[in-house]
């Protein structure tokens, strides 16, 4: 007796979608097809493509072609229009993403209806000739009807019997929803797919870099769902080496005009809100916040926290007089910038002295220059290099050592209609002080928190501001990663660690004909000792494990 | 044990060793529409879990963008911000906790500006936007600041430090930033427009202003 097989042929009568359907199921074309994407991927690769900051912002976009026109020429602007500028975020090369889903959801699902069959409705009665030409096959001696099904039960097999012609017939299965899981990997290859797609479509990324007490915008300017983020506090851990340790930024979220967050960003330890990650990227530890009032009306009109991300040089001087007594000892920001040295005028504590010290290199050696402007001759200058010591006026200069001021330069500070160099430095008690240097007016050193009026402004130094660099990111994609690495871990250890084991038994007086397929994992020889063993049985030859 | 050559269907007994290598046409629902089906539910089902709790933009519907009464649109062009229209008119809270509607101060010359704290040319134009507002006061301007989606307490600060003595509106949704089209097509801030009595706009602009900018702007709409 033989089992009737389920079709396995194309219906006879037209399909129109059956066309479509041996095209999404046909190897070569999936070959094909993922070969174009890869090359439409290289393409994206060895074309320039518009920054990301740029996209959306069509006169940023233009200004960006424009400096490409000249690798391009006329074929500029078709290829924008073709999106050959942005093929990661192109309709069609996302609409070919989305068809390569379909067509690894085509194939895959397509071996739904036989895995089915298979798992579900196997073929539980086979032909006799089967027991004679199966991949697996063995006979053992004869045994009980019961016995044998006991055995085949502690063996984890579930079993399906039927009596025929004084012989019994048992179908044995075990772990029959394994072969299930290679949709489960399918699957997760499909959603990966799929996260890439979403994060094209909708990832966000943004990054900023703002001082504390400041805010700055998430998104461009009327988004609906605006974020302004405060940065309260930034702070950089560094070790003995000046080695960084750890950088963390306190941070605040406003939305609508209402605070939603407030907490904490690290490097690895990114503060969330609303599906948005705030990672903390970058640190910088020398800005400051100034601010500028107009005398006359009590107005604010500069209010400003900037960072110093440039380094002026400056000595580091001791100055004693011939007691050994120190006068002197820090170092000197320089607020004359002239062609021979930069350096500024010192005046020595308890001398009623004053020094002009400044710095200029020789060779490649940085070099101190003073010398005293009230002596009878003003010319003599005092040149030293590092580490040395001279005399000037009757008092030991030395020069300590060079150091870097941070500083920054910058325009439209009220006060000034030139460039404004802005210097931080370590005050003598204490504490910062900050220089602001102008060529067209006298240099202003404002200590902290305490204002200082020069001609129509009152300027304020409100104290130090460390710098936080936020990167902010939106991936609604990850969650099809996670889940899909998931999947496909699942999917593979099923696979290949939980093996569906199919046993056909006919079990006569004569003997007991057992088999089986040809299983990808093997173990067939295995079961049929254990089950031989179990049965009390002799283990045929063929199945005798090598010595 | 006797191994053959291992045909993966048995055709005698309908056995096979690896259904799932194998593809079967089942009909369009079965072979195109199930499958589309299920990675459709799947693909949605994360994208529910990851969406849900998210918050979507808040904001009063009493406030933002409000029809422009017919009678005050006397250009005979649709409501717009360009020269030689009649902008669209809205309704804000202000930052001190009135209301404002912008259609009742029809009859007045007007500097509009959008701004934010944030915004570095805003912060620098400002000083010179406190200092038209109180140089012209007597001549009939009015300046009005709207402020782009900020909290009422930093804009309450920055208000008080810069002076400035005049309406801010606090558009906290940017919806009426949107519908101003601010920017233009740098779609930014800050932007400003000059409007006259008669409300309509006489000049934009976008970007910071000078001082000798505002000067020659609002003395087009106070003629």
């Amino acid at each position: 007796m033989t089992t009737a097989r389920a079709t396995t042929r194309p219906r006879a009568s037209f399909d129109p979608f059956q066309p479509l359907w041996r095209l999404l199921t046909s190897v070569r074309f999936a070959v094909a097809y993922i070969a174009v994407l890869a090359a439409l991927g290289l393409l994206g690769v060895l074309i320039p493509q518009v920054p990301e900051a740029m996209r959306g912002n069509d006169a940023a976009v233009d200004a960006w072609l424009d400096t490409h026109r000249g690798t391009f020429g006329p074929l500029t602007d078709p290829m924008h229009r073709a999106g050959l500028f942005s093929i990661f975020q192109a309709k069609w090369f996302l609409a070919a993403l989305g068809f390569l889903v379909l067509n690894v959801s085509v194939c895959t699902f397509n071996r739904w209806s036989p895995t089915f069959r298979n798992v579900f409705h196997p073929p539980e009665r086979v032909p006799d000739s089967f027991f004679d030409r199966a991949h697996n096959r063995t006979a053992l001696a004869p045994v009980a009807r019961a016995d044998a099904l006991a055995a085949l039960r502690s063996m984890r097999f579930r079993l399906r019997t039927r009596e025929e012609g004084g012989a019994t017939y048992v179908f044995a299965d075990r772990y029959g929803w394994a072969q299930l899981a290679t949709f489960v990997s399918h699957l997760a290859l499909i959603l990966f797919i799929a996260g890439g797609l979403v994060t094209s479509l909708t990832g966000f990324s943004t990054d900023a870099f703002a001082g504390e007490g400041t805010t700055w915008p998430v998104f461009a300017v009327k988004d609906p769902g605006q974020m302004q983020v405060r940065i309260d506090d930034a702070v950089g851990v560094y070790g003995e080496k000046g080695n960084p340790l750890d950088f963390r930024t306190h941070m605040t979220i406003f939305r609508n005009g209402e605070q939603v967050k407030s907490g904490v960003a690290t490097v690895n330890d990114p503060l969330e809100y609303n599906g948005y990650r705030f990672h903390q990227v970058a640190f910088l530890a020398s800005g400051v916040a100034l601010r500028i009032r107009e005398v006359a009306t009590g107005n604010t009109v500069f209010h400003e926290t900037f960072a110093l991300e440039e380094t002026t040089a400056a000595p580091a001087v001791t100055i004693t007089g011939a007691d050994g007594q120190t006068l002197l000892s820090g170092v000197i920001t320089p607020t004359d910038f002239l062609e021979v040295a930069s350096g500024t005028t010192v005046l020595i504590p308890g001398r009623d002295g004053i020094f002009w010290v400044g710095i200029t290199t020789r060779g490649e050696a940085w070099e101190l220059v003073a010398y005293d402007p009230r002596s009878s001759d003003s010319t003599k200058q005092l040149r030293l290099l590092e580490g040395e010591t001279g005399e000037l006026s009757g008092m030991r200069v030395t020069f300590d050592r060079v150091t870097a001021v941070p500083s920054a330069l910058g325009l439209g500070i009220p006060g000034s209609a030139d460039a404004v160099l802005a210097q931080l430095d370590d005050a003598p008690g204490g504490g910062k002080t900050l220089t602001l240097v102008a060529s067209d007016r006298p240099a202003i050193t404002l200590a902290e928190g305490e204002p200082v009026v020069s001609g129509a402004y009152e300027y304020t130094f409100e104290g130090p501001r460390e710098f936080a660099g936020i990167s902010v990111k939106r991936d609604h994609g990850a969650w099809f990663i996670w889940v899909a690495t998931g999947m496909l871990v699942t999917g593979l250890a099923v696979t290949f660690y939980v093996p569906r084991r199919r046993l056909w038994l006919k079990l006569t007086r004569e003997r007991t004909q057992v088999a089986a397929l040809a299983e990808k994992s093997g173990g067939f020889e295995k079961d049929m000792r254990i089950l031989a063993q179990r049965l009390g049985v002799e283990v045929p030859a063929e199945l005798q494990e090598e010595r | 044990m006797m191994p053959d050559s291992g045909t993966p269907v048995d055709e005698q007994s309908g056995v096979e060793e690896r259904p799932q290598n194998r593809r079967e046409w089942s009909g369009f629902l079965r072979s195109l529409a199930v499958p589309a089906l299920i990675v459709a539910t799947v693909v949605g089902a994360l994208w529910y879990i990851d969406r849900r709790g998210e918050d979507g933009a808040a904001g009063d519907g009493r406030y933002g963008v409000v029809a422009l009464p017919a009678e005050l649109n006397t250009t005979g062009k649709s409501p717009g911000t360009d020269a030689g229209r009649t902008p669209p008119d809205f309704l804000l809270q202000t930052v001190d906790g009135g209301e404002l509607r912008f259609s009742d101060l029809r009859g007045k010359p007007l500097l509009v500006n959008f701004w934010a704290s944030w915004c570095t040319p805003c912060r620098q134009e400002m000083p010179d936007i406190v200092r038209a507002a109180s140089a012209y006061r007597a001549r009939g301007l009015v300046v009005i600041a709207v402020n782009l989606q900020e909290d009422d307490g930093r804009v309450r600060g920055f208000a008080a430090d810069f002076g400035m003595d005049f309406a801010i509106p606090m558009d906290r949704t940017g919806q009426v930033g949107g519908a101003w089209r601010i920017g233009g097509p740098f779609e930014g801030i800050p932007s400003s427009y000059f409007i006259d009595a008669a409300g309509v706009v006489r000049a934009r602009r976008f970007g910071p202003m000078t001082a000798e900018m505002i000067a020659g702007d609002v003395a087009a709409v106070l003629q």
